[in-house]
């Protein structure tokens, strides 16, 4: 199909508009957004689709606003064979005309106009198509599939083949089939396999353990019968070993009557030697009696030289010591009046300053003293008063309110004035007054007074009912003074305001004399003040009685502090000079003691050499008149001829005794008696043995081993065939699915081979020569690859997606639409998410897949398709332009 | 005087080519051939019957086949069994013989040769049995067993079991009987005949025509030479006559075939149709050769028929070796093209490669191929 031309009269804002479109190559339709350049795509799309008698919502959207007018499309087009005018108005005077102008004439108008363009349309254009290339601004940027008819027409012509039938189509489902009996979607075993397998494993388990068990029975028969046969063996080397322990004792016996005999002669043969140890002894110890008698006579003498070199020495160090014991007398003494005269001036510095301190604290206390009197007085002061400054206001306020009522009143109340003629009695208000001749009575009367003149008359004066109400008020401001006053004790407002005065001295005073209190206190108490005072007089008292007059007191505390200061240097001197002395003092002390303990020393050594010289003496006396030296020379000749007699009987002995070889003939018996004892046991663990097979013989030999074993190896060979085989089959149908997969999917690709190399082709202008895409089954784009790198198409970004789309519309239209066939691709100012490098490489593509296809681009943008080279361009023009029009 | 002479029943043994339907059928037919063995007896007169060792598979098989086996001997009471303990049911510790079913359930006429005393059977008749006492003697148990025995009037039929010196290559093995001592025995008169047992087929041995293998009564395995027999002993001093009389009905049969032309499956077709009493035939095939798909396909029915019918058919898998390669007969009738008909041409490539370690999967997989093609709708 190709758009000749599109005009459009009252729709939307556009008044009447016109547009001629060449057949082939690009057309970019410019203009403003509201001279109608996206109108145009939807009136395109609407004069297709929609009759005239439609009142939908997007059809009385396209009527001017404020207009009572009928939108109207007319189209120019031509579809295959066909070419025709076809216009539509709606909503006022609603009507459809078809003009075909090829290949014959026909003129159709309403509803046959309609059908006759589907039924045209129907036949000419591929509908999935036309909707397929249309991409409209901002929506459906994503690529869409291009599993349109007219595409995989033309796919199946460059193909040339029939490259998949039906049929292959069931067998590949059913070689798929095959495939899932054996395998899961993701290439493991099936569940059939596993369980095959899980069957022919337990089976192999049941047969080895039963035939484990057969085996284990018949190496208890084997062993049983090896026992049976050990049993004769061990019971002849018993009899054996039991024999041979007899002659071997018999020889034993005899050993040890030769080593009985041997121990005797051991015995004597040691007492003769003991005897001739003893005869050695006597002889020696004298030898050594003479030895040590000479070694005393020269201890003593060398003792007695020592005595005599220490005399001298020792009367050196006791004349030293004398001196030095004189020098540390004087040297204390010194010290002692030096100390004492220190601590007299000390004392008196003290109580000089105790002195000083008895007198600052008596004139604290007194201070205090007067405070405390001053703040009692004007406690009392406050505690009678309980007027304050607001009270006195509150006072003086009613006092004005009582001046102010008794002025209203007098001014308002009536006056009686009596003039007596004579004198009279009478009663004026109930209270008996005498009037002199001419005196004159004034009384102003407020409410009512009686005037009783008497025995005469009674008058009555009444005041008017104004000078009543003044008279109240004055009463009860009156009475308000009253009350105040007599709460706080006074008569009236100048009593207050003295009383007031009073008060405001007494705070004062209490407030100077707590400060006073508080100074001279500071954290002391007045008991305790007092208490310090007394403690320091009493010291003061005590140091004048108890001090001698002389010499002197110094005449103040500075010069006290003076005094003392010199005599502690003194007496530091003092002090060093005695400890030097006494130091010396020990030296000499130690030194002659020293020398004495030598002097004692050499002298007992000489006590004890001359005592041990005389044990020696007496020893030798003594052991001489025990036995003569001559005696004592004999005796040891002749132990020693006896020692020789008893040591060769003893030898004869120890050779006979080698003779029979005792070490030897101890280790046979040993070694045959531990044969016997192991024939015994091995003959019994043999019978136990024996025992033991027999009773599990007996019980397991009738179980049946034999023949379980038999068919659980039977059956775990039948699983492990029937395992083998499933999954052999499972191998085969892996290689045959693999295989046919393969196949099939190289198939697809020489199939897609045209679309997907058109694409790549229009891609490379965009993205140069490393671009690439793989299209799905359903002739969708799936990935894209760039400088090596495959995404899918989902992860690529919305420009790059959008930029795909169309290059696969222009693609696809170019595939399709050699002469009058396929469909416009009509982009709706797209490629919004371009940048401006990008829409150059776009349009140099957009212009190449112009050469074999119509491409209508509508742009209110006329920057975004500059570089579309070989585009004709068409300015809609604005409203007033078309208006003028 | 007249007897029979059988052994290696090996009653209660299990065969793994059998499935849980052939194996009791298997067992059955194996105290059957006992009972026929009494019944024979019966019928020929004869004096008692001694099984030459192997009663029992082992010493250990299930009580029941005990107790079938002494059911089946009773049921001839008349014939004596004198039963010889070989070397699968030895007389050890374990002995089957001395299994409390055995001891409680022995029928009278059922006998074990317990030792070598020479036993008077009916009139001037002497057994001398060489059991074994375990399953592996130091000597020859046989001729101990005839070592020392003074000549008597007799008439002595030596049971006995093992193998032959003259048949062994393993001639270091102490308990091979020595053929010579027995010929001479025999020679000297000192014996008449020597019933022997473990060879499965039935063996005249040495010259004297007194020395034989009766083999056994069934079947247990293809490389048997004339198993199925018992002997029917006409002993007297001065002659014997034995013959062979059988009574095993199960047959092992294994071939190799040579595959490559239709006809050659018509071959095996005829033959295995030949085969008589096909539920008792164990069959065990090897194919060697070259067949097309569609040949593959109608041995693999023919063969999944035949296998309905035997008692067990087996592949013999040392001797098979069939190629199955796609000839274009095949291929066009597959009536293939585009990819699934290049994937066909890369499998039978694969399938004819004879270095190719893949080639028989690959054939299988051309086959799994042309199964799935032809298949018609429903699964088969």
């Amino acid at each position: 199909m190709r758009i000749h031309r599109i005009r459009l009269r009252n729709f939307k804002g556009v008044e009447n508009s016109e547009v001629h479109i060449p057949a082939d190559g690009v057309t970019i339709i410019e203009g403003d957004n509201e001279v109608g350049k996206s109108s145009l795509a939807e009136a395109l799309r609407l004069v297709f689709k929609e009759l005239h008698s439609s009142k939908k919502a997007y059809i009385k959207d396209t009527q001017p606003v404020g207009r009572d007018v009928g939108p109207e499309v007319e189209v120019e087009a031509s579809s295959g064979r066909y070419r025709f005018v076809y216009r539509k108005r709606w909503l006022r005077q609603p009507e459809t005309v078809l003009e075909i102008t090829e290949p014959r004439h026909e003129q159709l108008v309403h509803r046959e106009a309609h059908e006759r363009v589907n039924s045209l349309l129907d036949e000419t254009l591929d509908r999935v198509l036309w909707d397929a290339l249309w991409v409209d601004q901002g929506v459906r940027l994503e690529t869409p599939t291009f599993d349109v008819p007219s595409l995989r027409q033309s796919l199946d012509t460059s193909a040339g083949a029939t490259e998949a039938g039906a049929d292959h189509d069931v067998l590949w489902e059913r070689v798929c089939a095959e495939y899932a009996r054996y395998w899961t979607p993701t290439g493991r075993m099936s569940a059939e396999r596993l369980e095959l397998q899980r069957r022919y494993k337990e089976a192999a388990e049941a047969a080895e353990n039963l035939s484990e068990q057969l085996d284990a029975l018949t190496d208890a028969a084997d062993e049983l019968d090896r026992c049976r046969r050990e049993q004769s063996r061990l019971s002849k080397n018993q009899t054996l070993a039991e024999r041979e322990h007899q002659a071997l004792s018999e020889q034993w016996q005899q050993v040890l009557t030769l080593r009985n005999q041997r121990d005797q002669a051991e015995h004597r043969f040691n007492a003769a030697q003991a005897q001739m140890d003893a005869a050695k002894g006597h002889h020696a110890r004298r030898g050594k009696l003479v030895e040590q008698l000479n070694a005393a006579g020269q201890k003593m003498a060398q003792a007695q030289a020592d005595v005599d070199a220490a005399a001298p020495a020792l009367t050196l160090a006791t004349q030293l010591r004398d001196e030095a014991e004189s020098d540390f007398d004087s040297a204390r003494r010194s010290l002692e009046t030096a100390e004492s005269e220190l601590h007299r001036a000390q004392d008196d510095r003290d109580h000089l300053r105790r002195t000083i301190d008895a007198e600052l604290l008596q004139e604290r206390h007194s201070r205090v003293n007067g405070a405390q009197q001053q703040l009692a007085q004007a406690e009392k002061v406050l505690d009678s008063s309980r007027i304050t400054s607001k009270m006195v206001d509150e006072i003086e306020s009613a006092h004005m309110r009582v001046v102010r009522a008794d002025a209203r009143t007098l001014s308002g109340a009536a006056n009686v004035e009596i003039s007596a003629l004579q004198p009279m009695s009478l009663g004026i208000g109930g209270e008996a007054f005498r009037l002199e001749a001419a005196e004159v009575h004034s009384q102003a009367v407020a409410d009512s007074l009686d005037i009783e003149i008497a025995e005469v008359a009674t008058l009555r004066v009444t005041a008017g009912e104004e000078a009543k109400e003044s008279a109240a008020r004055l009463a009860a401001a009156r009475d308000d003074l009253r009350q105040l006053c007599a709460g706080v004790d006074v008569s009236d407002l100048s009593e207050a305001r003295e009383a007031l005065r009073r008060h405001e001295t007494a705070e004062s005073e209490r407030e100077s004399a707590q400060k006073t209190i508080k100074q001279d206190l500071r954290d002391l108490t007045v008991d305790v003040l007092e208490q310090k005072i007394r403690g320091l007089h009493h010291g003061i008292e005590e140091y004048r009685q108890s001090r001698p007059e002389e010499p002197p007191l110094p005449a103040d505390h500075d010069e006290a502090r003076r005094l003392a200061s010199v005599l502690e240097e003194q007496h530091t001197v003092l002090l060093r000079a005695r400890d030097d002395s006494e130091s010396r003092l020990a030296q000499r002390r130690k030194a002659l003691t020293d020398e004495e303990v030598r002097q004692a020393v050499a002298a007992n050594r000489l006590e004890l050499a001359q005592q041990a010289n005389a044990a020696a003496e007496n020893d030798l006396v003594e052991a001489r008149a025990d036995k003569s030296d001559q005696e004592l020379r004999d005796s040891f000749d002749a132990a020693e001829a006896q020692v020789d007699a008893a040591e060769q009987g003893l030898s004869g002995l120890l050779s006979r005794l080698r003779e029979a070889n005792e070490d030897s003939l101890a280790d046979r018996l040993d070694n045959v008696r531990d044969a016997a004892e192991r024939a015994d046991r091995e003959l019994n663990t043999n019978r136990d043995r024996q025992r033991k097979l027999q009773i599990e013989l007996g019980i397991r030999g009738n179980e049946g081993l034999h023949t379980k074993s038999g068919l659980a190896e039977a059956a775990r060979k039948r699983l492990h065939r029937q395992h083998l085989s499933l999954e052999s089959r499972a191998e085969v149908a892996r290689l045959l699915h693999e295989t046919l997969s393969r196949h099939r999917e190289a198939a697809h690709r020489r199939y897609l081979a045209p679309f997907k190399a058109r694409i790549d082709d229009l891609g490379r202008h965009v993205f140069g020569s490393t671009f690439s895409v793989e299209l799905d089954n359903e002739l969708g784009l799936a990935r894209r690859t760039l400088d090596g790198v495959t995404l899918e198409v989902d992860q690529l970004s919305t420009g790059a997606r959008e930029q795909l789309g169309i290059l696969a519309r222009l693609a696809c239209a170019a595939i399709v639409s050699p002469g009058k066939g396929g469909a416009p691709v009509i982009i709706d100012d797209a490629l919004g998410w371009s940048d401006p490098q990008r829409l150059q490489y776009m349009g140099s593509a957009i212009a190449s897949a112009g050469n074999h296809c119509q491409v209508i681009i509508l742009t209110c943008t006329p920057g975004r398709y500059a570089h579309v080279g070989n585009a004709q361009v068409v300015n809609l023009p604005s409203s007033s332009e078309s208006e003028r029009a | 005087m007249k007897f029979i002479h059988t052994a290696d029943w090996q009653l209660g043994m299990t065969r793994h080519f059998l499935d849980e339907d052939s194996q009791p059928r298997f067992d059955e037919a194996r105290l059957d051939a006992v009972r026929a063995i009494g019944a024979l007896a019966a019928e020929q007169g004869c004096e008692f019957v001694v099984v030459c060792g192997d009663v029992f598979e082992s010493n250990y098989v299930d009580r029941k086949v005990v107790g079938h086996a002494l059911e089946a001997m009773g049921a001839t009471p008349a014939v004596d069994f004198y039963l010889l303990p070989g070397n699968h049911d030895p007389l050890d510790a374990s002995s089957v013989f001395r299994s409390e079913v055995f001891v409680r359930r022995r029928p009278d006429n059922v006998r074990v040769l317990e030792n070598s005393e020479p036993i008077a059977v009916g009139d001037g008749v002497e057994l001398i049995g060489a059991p074994w006492m375990s399953k592996h003697p130091s000597t020859d148990l046989v001729g101990a067993a005839c070592s020392g025995l003074e000549t008597s009037g007799a008439k002595r039929v030596v049971v006995g079991h093992g193998q032959l010196d003259s048949r062994s290559p393993d001639s270091l093995n102490p308990a091979l009987i020595i053929l010579n001592r027995l010929e001479e025995l025999i020679a000297s008169g000192g014996i008449h005949y020597v019933a022997l047992g473990d060879r499965h087929s039935t063996t005249d041995e040495g010259d004297s025509g007194r020395i034989w293998y009766a083999g056994a009564p069934e079947q247990t395995d293809y490389d048997e030479v004339e198993p199925g027999n018992v002997l029917l002993v006409d002993l007297e001093t001065d002659h014997v006559a034995v013959t062979r009389h059988r009574v095993g009905r199960w047959q092992f049969e294994r071939r190799q075939w040579n595959v490559t032309t239709d006809g050659d499956i018509d071959e095996i077709e005829s033959w295995l149709e030949s085969l008589d009493d096909k539920k008792r035939q164990i069959v065990k095939l090897g194919l060697e050769g070259q067949v097309s798909l569609a040949q593959k396909a109608r041995l693999d029915a023919m063969l999944a028929h035949h296998t309905e019918l035997l008692g067990a058919f087996e592949a013999w898998e040392r001797r098979t070796d069939l190629v199955v390669v796609p000839d274009e007969v095949d291929i066009e009738a597959l009536d293939l093209s585009g990819f699934a008909l290049d994937a066909l041409r890369e499998l039978s490539g694969r399938a004819a490669a004879k270095d190719d370690s893949g080639a028989v999967m690959a054939q299988d997989a051309v086959a799994l191929m042309h199964r799935l093609h032809q298949r018609n709708g429903g699964d088969r």
